[in-house]
């Protein structure tokens, strides 16, 4: 977003935030939803998740002091709301974690906002058995297309580390498609 | 043959799909929760203060009550009745407004409370509204 600094003091300023709040709701709602999306996988949950980071960025943006990114914030934020659902859902469910990564994709499979073909639901299957570390890094780079300095501010994880984790769950991933 | 290479693979994508016009109608739902949770935040405080409402009101019975009960009884100055023992039987914030009310001015015991008693009063008016709304929601 070009004049990063003077956005922020528009979402500030009480006299200038709504106006510019709805402007971060318009810039940033894809990708934070397909970024959440990527996690909880459900359309639904998704949404009302989404719902809550905003309604979080909206009470807390007083507290952004700007030593980070305005998108790596936002990313944050949708990160842990999304992790802390799954993590619900998971209490929830009282099952083993690979019986919940089935649940998962059987809920993907049935959701009507899913128009993946045969070799897409193949990708997730490949994608859900792979440590969550790896499976975050994936997505963000192959589905959501963030560049890896973009990744390691978000995640607060170097570069290389991060192309370690990409290469190795693509690896797995090859293998995993390959054998079915 | 890579299939995770974009090159053989155009398609392949997360398969993720939203509803028509999701993205056009996302922005005004989030203002609308926004604008509904501020609600929500401040019908949140008014059942906090009601405590402390309560809390006094209930005192100010007992201290009428036990005030009138010492009253009508001082006859019998030498009985085995102690207030004190008495009020042993009475939570801590109830020994503490009784306390107050016995040694500071009411003044002081709105500022120990930090109540302005401005919004006490209005409250006391309005009473009957929060009391109402609580029970149907």
């Amino acid at each position: 977003m070009d004049n990063e600094k003077a956005f922020i003091s528009d979402l500030q300023n009480p006299k200038t935030a709504t106006k510019a709040f709805e402007k971060l709701v318009v810039t940033y709602q894809k990708q934070l939803y397909f970024h959440i999306r990527s996690i909880l996988q459900n359309h639904d949950d998704t949404d009302d998740v989404l719902q809550n980071v905003f309604v979080k960025v909206y009470r807390n943006i007083d507290k952004f002091k700007g030593e980070s990114k305005l998108y790596s914030w936002l990313y944050r934020i949708a990160s842990n709301e999304a992790y802390t659902f799954l993590q619900q859902q998971k209490n929830k469910f009282k099952h083993s974690d690979e019986a919940f990564n089935d649940y998962q994709l059987n809920n993907l499979e049935a959701d009507i906002y899913f128009d993946g073909d045969e070799i897409t639901l193949k990708l997730h299957k490949a994608i859900q058995t792979l440590p969550e570390k790896q499976k975050q890094v994936f997505q963000m780079k192959y589905f959501e297309a963030l560049k890896y300095e973009e990744i390691s501010e978000i995640l607060g994880t170097s570069v290389g580390a991060l192309k370690a984790s990409y290469h190795l769950a693509v690896k797995k991933i090859e293998e995993c498609l390959a054998a079915h | 043959m890579k299939i995770l290479d974009k090159n053989n693979n155009p398609n392949l994508k997360s398969g993720y799909n939203v509803p028509e016009g999701y993205f056009d109608q996302l922005p005004k739902k989030i203002m609308d929760n926004i604008a509904s949770t501020a609600n929500d935040e401040r019908k949140v405080i008014k059942p906090d203060f009601k405590k402390y409402v309560f809390a006094i009101a209930a005192s100010l019975i007992f201290l009428v009550a036990t005030t009138v009960f010492i009253f009508q009884n001082k006859t019998n100055s030498d009985s085995d009745f102690d207030i004190e023992s008495y009020l042993m039987g009475w939570s801590d914030s109830e020994h503490y407004i009784f306390e107050n009310f016995e040694e500071d001015s009411l003044d002081t015991f709105f500022i120990d409370l930090n109540i302005d008693p401005n919004y006490l009063e209005d409250y006391l008016v309005n009473t009957t509204y929060y009391n109402e709304y609580l029970i149907d929601n």
